[in-house]
């Protein structure tokens, strides 16, 4: 029973190709929730993406400003474009201009600098893959 | 009991990783082999792209050395050699010229800069230039227009047929050329101009890319049939190429390059100078007289995303050159953009122990070179030369 269980734990860790669609804020005070997976708008493609923002107890949070970072670590390279994020209300956002030029493990940080929580930050370790 | 539990978990363990392990392996020769080529992107900006007459056109004019002040050069005069799509390091295009290494043309509709600094934004404008460089083709825009008018009606005609646009155009460029004592019709000029890139355009995105040793080795690696010992030799240094040797970090995908820009310390050429390579493009390249923002593209008002969201920050592109693609690298005898390095070896001897470099200390004597040290052994560097002769 516990073999069958710890093979089944393996083959689902091989398989398994976590998604960064929610995610909270380094502070802990905010949760980002992305319409579509934000590491599956393939390569090559300059994409947007929207996403919301709520508290903790989910309301939503409007007003932000944010500045757009990231890149490969592992390769010494940044974003290949200069994304944005701009505000559709009601803590409603789109992330404008996404685009990753390879495979492989992406780092992206949405600073807030400016309206309420400045400071706090979301940081996504993605698995870009095809 | 306990023991074969643990025996039979161990083995279960042992299995998975070997089928995951083969599984990355068939996932990565397909990613950086021909079959995990995607097709090439639709350039908005070129009407013309897919159109067959417009290859066919493009294809007479590529080989036509008659476009040429001097009647002896064509784009084929560098970019093909031996039969073959490659590049022709035999002929500086123009002697006095400090230019740098041609580029591979198969393969080029994938990229959406050109040139080494990424300087134009689109295939048909990046062929312009060479036209009216004094060390390449050497016309004027305006002879250069009157010899295409002139020679090639028949074509001409055959595409205009086809679309609205440049009729008008072409007609005052005929009338000019018939009238006596008439100013220039700059701007149909220009459009036709642009059309002569566009045809030059579409011909070379139509080039198919070759298949290499590589592509062989890749597929029986897909198919799981047994490698020759030459092509064990070729996947142990496509191993070394992306792992230790860290040279998929650039050097990505099928073609064996991500089309982005990056300073790897390249060490200065005398008649160059210091170069500041792709930082010194950007503030014109939103802006250009042929591009995709510019009048004579096709492209709609949002087509140009790769403008719109173009990276300008310093510390990626100062001193940044654009990664070229690998393959058809054993045809040629210089590497570097500046053609710095006499072999493959003198090459990877850079990346395994790169300087600091001139461009890597030039912004608040922070290193802006993206290289860090390999330690590849001589047995590694051998293997890696191996795979990039396969290419």
């Amino acid at each position: 029973m516990s073999n069958k269980l710890y093979i089944l734990i393996i083959t689902f860790c091989l398989s398994c190709n976590v998604l960064a669609n929610k995610l909270v804020s380094d502070n802990e005070a905010l949760i980002i929730t992305f319409d579509n997976p934000v590491d599956g708008i393939g390569l090559h493609n300059i994409s947007n993406i929207g996403f919301t923002i709520t508290t903790i107890d989910d309301n939503p949070v409007a007003g932000l400003g944010f500045t757009v970072e990231g890149g490969m670590p592992g390769h010494g390279h940044g974003l290949p474009t200069a994304p944005f994020i701009t505000e559709q209300g009601s803590g409603i956002y789109t992330l404008n201009g996404m685009k990753y030029s390879m495979r492989g493990q992406w780092l992206l940080i949405l600073k807030v600098v400016s309206g309420e929580y400045t400071d706090d930050q979301f940081t996504l370790v993605l698995n870009v893959s095809l | 009991m306990k023991k074969i539990a643990r025996f039979l978990s161990v083995l279960f363990i042992s299995v998975l990783s070997s089928i995951s392990i083969k599984a990355g392996d068939i996932e990565d020769a397909i990613y950086f082999s021909l079959r995990g080529l995607p097709p090439f992107p639709v350039d908005k900006s070129n009407y013309f792209q897919q159109n067959p007459d417009a290859i066919r056109f493009g294809g007479k004019l590529f080989f036509d050395t008659d476009f040429s002040f001097s009647g002896d050069v064509s784009c084929a005069s560098c970019h093909f050699t031996n039969s073959r799509f490659i590049a022709n390091e035999s002929i500086p295009a123009g002697q006095s010229r400090n230019f740098r290494m041609v580029m591979q043309i198969t393969g080029a509709a994938y990229n959406r800069f050109y040139f080494w600094d990424g300087r134009i934004d689109s295939l048909w404008a990046q062929a312009l230039e060479p036209i009216e460089h004094p060390d390449e083709h050497n016309l004027q825009r305006h002879e250069a227009v009157k010899y295409v008018v002139n020679k090639y009606a028949k074509d001409l005609d055959t595409l205009m047929a086809q679309s609205d646009g440049y009729q008008k155009h072409l007609m005052l460029v005929h009338h000019w050329l018939t009238s006596q004592n008439q100013s220039l019709p700059i701007e149909s000029i220009n459009h036709v101009f642009a059309l002569i890139g566009k045809c030059l355009a579409a011909y070379q995105a139509s080039l198919p890319i070759d298949r290499t040793m590589w592509d062989e080795v890749a597929i029986a690696k897909i198919n799981n049939q047994p490698l020759t010992l030459i092509q064990e030799k070729i996947w142990q240094g496509f191993n070394i190429f992306k792992g230790k040797g860290r040279c998929s970090a650039c050097h990505d995908g099928p073609l064996f390059t991500d089309f982005s820009f990056h300073n790897t310390a390249m060490p200065t050429v005398s008649v160059l100078g210091i170069e500041v390579g792709r930082y010194r493009v950007l503030p014109e390249i939103q802006d250009l007289e042929f591009g995709c923002h510019s009048i004579y593209s096709d492209a709609g008002k949002d087509d140009c995303l790769h403008l719109k969201y173009l990276n300008k920050r310093i510390e990626e592109n100062f001193g940044a050159f654009k990664t070229p693609t690998l393959r058809g690298i054993n045809n040629k005898t210089r590497f570097g953009h500046a053609g710095q390095f006499s072999s493959l070896k003198a090459m990877i001897e850079h990346y395994n122990a790169p300087p600091i470099g001139t461009h890597g200390k030039l912004i608040n004597q922070q290193s802006l070179s993206e290289l860090q040290p390999l330690s590849l052994t001589e047995q590694e560097k051998g293997h890696l030369i191996t795979f990039l002769e396969a290419l």
